[in-house]
């Protein structure tokens, strides 16, 4: 039977989250922004023991960049390797582009890493806004000043296992497990409420798939900012 | 309305009140004015209100003691509706338009309390008179006495609705956490925030500064360039400070580990209501390097007859009414002190219109210069013998300390300073035991100093202005160096400056009036009296700590801010020991009372744990499927069609998974990946069953032990290639067998060559189970030949479905039925879902939810439940899988005595003598005819379900030496719920398929 060109994978934020301004606006325009990109590429990049550099070798060979120190990520075009655990690393790749190939590069590294795909447990978030910061404080411990562009880092916000790319100052892409995110993503617009938040899809088809849900999951509306 | 009678016309140096913001508000139904920059209990005053509430025990009329958080006695209840909140101090009250707030503990006035009758029976209560009274007789406690107590006792109400504001939380993190915003903390703050550290200072009350509150120095500073005015400019260049946060209304309530605080942050409890979207309070987690104390001292009053009239206030307060609020809290005063901190009160009634009746103190010998003092009656020597009025203040009676005639003098005001008492309540919370100064007559810290703390001002027992600011501002400069990193830092100055002051500082000792013309009280919250300590005493007890407990001294929500020392003194007396041997009671989180509310934030309701959804929880919602909480998870319960009740639902899925086929949510289960050459090993030291040998493409159920030989968890294992292994486990302990696995790996044998990931997140896994379950794959599949000879019972292959969908397709069963699970990448889960439901249509396809599972695998006899942290393998029948030729985990101590005892219960079936008697899991067995103690217990029910396949109820018990009773008789007792004793035969747990036909088909 061929009918996976009428699959249709469903985002968890389907039917949940809502594009629009809500919340109480200051200085007339939101305090903190919510994107969801559409879904991008995630591999997850272990290397077996005393097998590292040789692994950098051959990303370095595919895609002129190495797996960054602990705490950090980098970012080449479309593709960021971001360390994420102990010995662990995500190559993320932004949708619409064919760089990474999940068995190109599980056959490249056969033997000297475990690779594993995480495109589809992780959902990416990135939030950005002058309350970006107040607003991950409310949930995370993370101490901001000392948690800079370019680092990279696993953590604990609203009760959810989160891992976090700090990409600028004022702009992060939090990295939620599948499981969760409807959960974070209502802590998450509950408590940008005070700041005003803005929500965006960069998915056009993840847009058209929410419009066209017509099934609602039990979940407080919020007001729109008037 | 009343027009403020005790406002006084404006002054030059008001400095909290706006005159040109009135506000109006309520209190017991009347209307009043007030301004913005009030408090309800400045506000109160100044409509000439002095009466503000009932005692909680004599209900003694009570007015405002002092200006400070920790007032015990004007205690109101505010708001009215779902807002409605009791026991809130009116000194903390800011004034908004439309305040409400009202007396409480008082029936049916405030004027006229039935209640205070109470007072009548003081010589009954006592302290601890609820040890010795209401013993008989005995059946009349439940239904009498303690009704009664119960609502006689309490202050306040609540209003039993939800709240309706919501509550924040946040953390911060900061080098310098300076808590306290007087002049010592704000001297300090700027001190430390000029060598570069990020700096928070925090103060609990709206405006900081202290004596010099909001830029506006007291009297005799204005003129001059006194050193309260220079903190006025020091204020200011704070606050333009890029690396200084201010938080005003912010109270750190606690000292954590790891320099961890707790601060509530009064967000918007000032407003009439919180704007949209703001919330009522914040409390926030602050995490700093260094710590500077300069929380200040708390007056004490003294202990004299009838002290809690309205109208006795603490001297500073009275101070502070007038200079901050321009409130005059009386017409002719009379101040009692034993220090020289009151004189300058007198020229500040002077300057208020209050006629200074007389200034008595109770210092005999004394060195003061009084004549700075504008009064024409001054006592030295004496004491307040006596005061005289009911719900006011109307005269005292004074008495010469060394004997004399008395004097009567009228008055309504009595302005009290018994000292200043440190407040040394955060640094107790850390362990320490504060120490009793002789020269200070206070419990000073017992350290000042720390690794990572300082105290200044008043804390560390200063007592000048200037000393304050001088200690303040080397101890900001310090704080700023261990920042810099310079741990060679001498304290040898800062600890001079206070061993000097302290050296020369001979404050007297007095604390209490001996006299039994009425009520001396010691905690006015409580009603705890001078008498009570002595009875206390009396009757044996020794310990500050017990007679805390025994008269409640401290306990009420002032934490004895305002009576512990005077306490401490009276039991010192009463045991004729030193008040340094007596010592002083701990001091526990919070400082002063917190909402429940922002210790909640936004944990609450359905937030009030994550609800954890599986890639197919949209389509269940869709299909009309009802969902169980397992641990956090929201799973699949069962599917009712056509206004099925729950049983029948269950029921019919059974039935459809054991004559056609159905399919389950099983996404919860645990899933890690696991790789490399040592993967092997590595799984063969983990499960007590062999691994090493587990060909490429099949999988096998693999039993966990932990290391005290206790069953784990139950799984599987699937090796996918030469290195690579998928596990499965439980949903309950998914996270922690990741947990034990990274430790075994990390810490036992990091020398093996492995990687793991919890892969749970990225796979949707749905078990399809049935006769036709085969059928049913054959049409999803892409190109498998999914027969028994290609894939067999325990075979797993890597494929795709539905034209391309990667899929991990094991042949393994729970059900005891012909089963598949599949795992496909988690967000086309629920694609899965409907295709199975459209291809599987003509075979008669249904979900199942987890009831049905349960039942299924009961009657198939797998084991769930019954791994409950006490049972072995053997126990669970499956100790055959241990292995007798390796080594792992829980092998040395599953071979210790107690868990390889004859006698251990053991897993078996029960099947009771008539199928339509019912029991519960969790019921016991006992013989028959035995009597249900706990002597003849012999085991419980674990599991136990109405099965649809064998019409009748089944169960798994552990029982004791239970498979050597197969065949017996036995009762199944539940007296907890009164239920009536089922009799059933015990048989082996497996009841359906013994041979695995079916499994295997």
């Amino acid at each position: 039977m061929s009918q996976l060109n009428t699959l249709i994978s469903q985002h968890p934020l389907e039917g949940i989250a809502h594009t629009g301004v809500f919340g109480k606006l200051s200085k007339t325009y939101p305090g903190v922004y919510f994107e969801t990109p559409p879904q991008r590429k995630i591999i997850r990049l272990m290397p077996f023991r005393e097998k590292a550099h040789a692994v950098n070798l051959i990303l370095q060979d595919l895609y002129s960049m190495t797996m960054p120190g602990t705490g950090k990520f980098s970012q080449k075009d479309n593709l960021t390797i971001g360390w994420s655990a102990k010995n662990r690393w995500y190559i993320t790749e932004t949708p619409n582009s064919d760089t990474v190939s999940f068995c190109k590069i599980k056959n490249a590294l056969s033997g000297l890493a475990a690779i594993s795909d995480a495109s589809q447990g992780l959902i990416s978030i990135i939030i950005d806004g002058d309350d970006s910061r107040a607003l991950i404080s409310k949930g995370c411990v993370l101490n901001l000043s000392h948690f800079l562009p370019g680092d990279s880092t696993p953590s604990l916000m609203a009760h959810t296992n989160v891992h976090i790319y700090r990409l600028s100052e004022s702009k992060f892409e939090i990295l939620v497990p599948a499981s969760h995110v409807t959960n974070f993503w209502e802590w998450l617009c509950l408590s940008a409420e005070e700041f005003g938040f803005q929500v965006t899809f960069l998915d056009q088809k993840f847009t058209e798939i929410t419009e066209n849900f017509d099934h609602t999951i039990p979940f407080e509306k919020l007001d729109k900012a008037t | 309305m009343s027009k403020q009678p005790n406002r006084l016309s404006q002054t030059v140096n008001e400095c909290r009140i706006d005159r040109t913001k009135p506000i109006q508000f309520i209190f017991n139904g009347k209307s009043y004015q007030g301004y913005q920059g009030d408090t309800l209990a400045s506000a109160l005053l100044a409509n000439g209100v002095t009466l503000i509430a009932r005692s909680f025990k004599y209900h003694r009329p009570r007015g405002i003691l002092t200006a400070d958080a920790h007032e015990p006695s004007a205690l109101v209840q505010l708001g009215s509706g779902s807002k409605c909140e009791p026991n809130i101090p009116a000194t903390t009250i800011e004034l908004y338009d439309g305040l409400e707030a009202r007396s409480q503990n008082c029936w049916p006035s405030l004027a006229f309390d039935v209640m205070s009758i109470n007072s009548l029976f003081s010589p009954i209560f006592v302290a601890g008179f609820y040890y010795k009274t209401f013993k008989w007789p005995a059946k009349f406690w439940t239904n009498f006495y303690e009704p009664i107590i119960r609502k006689a006792a309490g202050m306040g109400e609540l209003s039993g609705k939800i709240d309706p504001d919501t509550y924040e939380k946040a953390h911060d993190h900061c080098d310098v956490l300076v808590i306290g915003g007087g002049i010592s903390g704000i001297m300090a703050a700027k001190s430390a925030a000029d060598s570069g550290a990020q700096v928070i200072l925090c103060d609990e009350n709206p405006v900081l500064g202290g004596q010099i509150s909001d830029g506006k120095p007291p009297l005799e500073e204005v003129s001059g360039k006194g050193p309260l005015v220079e903190q006025v400019e020091t204020l200011l260049q704070l606050r333009d400070m890029n690396n200084v946060r201010i938080m005003p209304r912010s109270m750190v309530f606690g000292w954590y580990d790891n320099n961890t605080f707790g601060v509530i942050e009064q967000v918007s409890d000032h407003l009439p209501q919180p704007e949209k979207n703001q919330p009522r309070q914040r409390m926030r987690k602050i995490v700093a390097q260094q710590i500077i104390l300069a929380t200040g001292s708390h007056e004490r009053s003294l202990v004299f007859p009838n002290n809690d009239r309205p109208g006795v206030m603490l001297a500073s307060a009275v101070q502070r009414y007038i200079r901050q609020y321009s409130v005059r809290p009386g017409q002719k005063a009379v101040i009692f002190t034993n220090n020289d901190s009151t004189k300058k009160l007198v020229n500040d009634l002077n300057s208020a219109g209050i006629i200074v009746s007389a200034y008595v103190d109770a210092r005999e010998d004394i060195t003061s210069d009084f004549s700075d003092i504008q009064c024409s009656n001054i006592l030295n020597g004496y004491v307040v013998d006596n005061v005289h009025g009911g719900k006011k203040v109307q005269a005292v009676t004074l008495r010469p300390c060394n004997g004399g005639p008395l004097k009567k003098i009228d008055c309504d005001l009595i302005c009290v300073s018994g000292g200043w008492n440190p407040a040394v309540q955060l640094l107790a919370q850390r362990g320490q035991k504060p120490q009793w100064s002789e020269n200070y007559q206070n419990f000073l810290p017992q350290f000042s100093t720390g690794e990572d703390f300082l105290c200044t001002g008043s804390l560390a027992g200063l007592e000048s202005t200037r000393d304050c600011l001088d200690h303040a501002r080397l101890v900001g400069e310090i704080a700023g160096k261990r920042i810099s990193g310079n741990t060679n830092i001498s304290l040898e100055k800062l600890t001079s400056i206070t061993t000097t002051k302290e050296l020369e500082t001979h404050n007297t000792g007095f604390f209490e009036v001996l006299s039994d013309k009425g009520k001396s009280f010691i905690d006015l919250q409580n009603d705890v009296t001078r008498k009570d300590v002595e009875l206390a005493a009396r009757e044996g007890y020794r310990s500050v700590e017990h007679v805390k407990r025994y008269t409640t001294l401290g306990m009420a929500t002032d934490q004895g801010k305002t009576s512990n020392i005077n306490g401490i003194a009276t039991l010192s007396r009463s045991l004729n020991k030193p008040i340094s041997q007596v010592g002083t009671t701990g001091f526990r989180p919070p400082y002063r009372p917190v909402s429940l509310g922002v210790l909640a934030g936004r944990s609450r309701g359905k937030h009030w744990r994550p609800i954890l959804r599986t890639p197919l929880h949209n389509w269940v919602y869709a299909q009309g499927g009802k969902f169980i909480e397992s641990g956090l998870w929201h799973r699949s319960q069962y599917f009712p069609i056509n206004g099925e009740t729950m049983a029948q639902s269950i029921d019919r899925e059974v039935r459809t998974v054991r004559e056609k086929v159905g399919f389950c949510d099983v996404s919860t289960l645990g899933k890690i990946d696991l790789q490399g050459p040592d993967a092997a090993t590595f799984l063969n030291r983990v499960y007590c069953n062999g691994f090493a040998k587990l060909p490429v493409g099949r999988s096998r159920y693999g039993l966990m032990l932990r290391e005290d030989g206790i069953v784990f968890d139950d799984g599987t294992v699937t090796r996918l290639d030469d290195d690579h292994y998928f596990i499965t486990t439980t949903s309950a302990e998914s996270c922690s067998i990741v947990s034990h696995l990274e430790y075994c790996h990390q810490v036992l044998w990091p020398e093996l060559d492995i990687c793991l990931a919890d892969v749970g997140e990225d796979w949707a896994a749905i078990a399809l189970a049935g006769p036709h379950s085969r059928k049913v794959l054959s049409e999803i599949v892409d190109n498998l030949d999914v027969s028994n000879d290609t894939l067999p019972f325990l075979k797993a292959v890597t494929t795709t479905v539905l034209g391309g969908l990667e899929t991990r397709l094991f042949r393994i069963s729970f059900s005891g039925e012909m089963a598949y699970e599949l795992f496909v990448p988690s967000q086309h889960g629920a694609d899965l879902a409907k295709m199975l439901m459209i291809v599987g249509e003509k075979y008669g396809i249904a979900p199942y939810g987890v009831e049905a599972l349960d039942v299924l695998r009961i009657e198939k006899g797998h084991v769930s439940s019954e791994l409950n942290k006490f049972t072995t393998a053997s126990d669970l029948g499956l100790g055959g899988m241990m292995s007798k030729t390796k080594d792992y985990i829980g092998h040395r101590l599953s071979q210790r005595p107690g868990l390889i005892a004859p006698d251990r219960e053991v897993v078996v079936g029960l099947l009771p003598l008539n199928p339509k008697h019912s029991f519960a899991q969790g019921a016991h067995i006992i013989t028959t005819g035995t009597s249900a103690t706990a002597e003849n217990d012999d085991g419980y029910i674990t599991s136990a379900a109405w099965s649809p396949t064998l019409n009748s109820y089944i169960g798994i018990a552990l029982v004791r030496r239970g498979r050597e009773r197969i065949g017996q008789i036995v009762d199944i007792v539940d007296p907890l719920n009164g239920k009536k004793p089922v009799t059933a035969k015990i048989v082996s747990h497996h009841f359906y398929d013994l041979e695995n036909t079916r499994v295997t088909a």
